[in-house]
């Protein structure tokens, strides 16, 4: 039965159900684990601290601790079940990755205009409540503005390296000749783009020195966005008329 | 200066060899976008992949790309 000859779409099923059950087991169980860390982490220090002289706990601690341990419980959870439950290996040949490949590419990119949507959330907000730090300021406003910047950061590793750069499996099919030649385009065009926004900016502030934190975060997204955007409409046009 | 315009006669040659665009793409390493892009002079392969295709259909660079005078 083992040794019996499967399709491609079988291969590509099974590939699928065990990305699944990774997925499904990480998420769960390091949801389960880091609930149960976190509150058990707090509780002793709740009740123990004072006996040992150690001070309440901080807010930063107290509001950062649950996400960071359930991040942490998701990825020690998700390597175990992928090593005890791995990936058929006829789903890793070429022909099977190159397909894979190809119906991410046609029917992922919703996912570009998501994150683009998040982004121009993200942006708004910023801009509408800078975050005004200096000596004393609270812990969070930092926080604030870093999360941004990582998302930018993120956001812009996608669109100079393309959408699989973090897997290593797919990431040689992913950045093929014609990729990187569309690629290669697209980031001109947000290059292009984000000098003359930047001009525009230093102009303006010139003016309104005030207005620089407000209107950085803008510029960031026209920079991350003209790329993505652009390649997304090469790509379509690419596959089209096949 | 003639103006010259990069054609082929690649989307020919390759059905004559009885492949689809997919089947030529995976033999060549690249994906099936790549090999429609070059099918429509959308994009200029380069001259390791120009070759590749050539020696997957049986013939020279020459019999597949060609210059057209504007």
């Amino acid at each position: 039965m083992a040794d019996e000859p499967q399709s491609d779409e079988e291969i590509i099923a099974s590939e699928r159900q065990a990305y699944r059950t990774h997925m499904r087991a990480g998420v769960l169980c390091g949801l389960a684990l880091g609930i149960m860390i976190a509150v058990g982490v707090i509780t002793l220090w709740h009740y123990f601290g004072p006996l040992v002289n150690m001070p309440g706990i901080p807010g930063v601690i107290a509001i950062n601790l649950p996400p960071l341990l359930f991040i942490g419980a998701v990825i020690a959870v998700l390597s175990v079940v992928r090593r005890r439950n791995p990936i058929p290996k006829e789903a890793m040949s070429e022909r099977i990755v190159r397909k894979q490949v190809d119906d991410h590419q046609t029917r992922g990119g919703w996912l570009i205009w998501l994150f683009l949507l998040l982004a121009l959330n993200f942006t708004f907000d910023q801009a509408r409540n800078p975050p005004q730090l200096g000596p004393g300021a609270p812990f969070f406003r930092w926080e604030h503005a870093a999360t941004f910047v990582f998302f930018m950061a993120t956001l812009s590793l996608i669109a100079s390296l393309g959408r699989g750069f973090a897997r290593r499996r797919k990431f040689r099919f992913v950045d093929d000749e014609l990729s990187r030649f569309l690629r290669g385009r697209a980031v001109q065009f947000g290059y292009l783009a984000i000098i003359l926004s930047l001009c525009a900016v230093y102009l303006a502030i010139l003016y309104r020195p005030d207005w620089a934190a407000s209107v950085l975060p803008w510029v960031m997204l026209v920079g991350v966005a003209t790329p993505l955007i652009c390649f997304q409409i090469m790509q379509w046009q690419a596959g089209r008329g096949g | 200066m003639v103006e010259k315009r990069l054609r082929n006669r690649l989307k020919e040659l390759r059905v004559e060899k009885g492949l689809t665009q997919s089947e030529l793409a995976m033999l060549a390493g690249v994906s099936r976008k790549t090999i429609n892009t070059v099918e429509n002079a959308v994009f200029v392969p380069s001259t390791a992949l120009a070759l590749t295709i050539a020696e997957i259909l049986d013939k020279r660079v020459e019999d597949i790309f060609y210059f057209e005078a504007d």
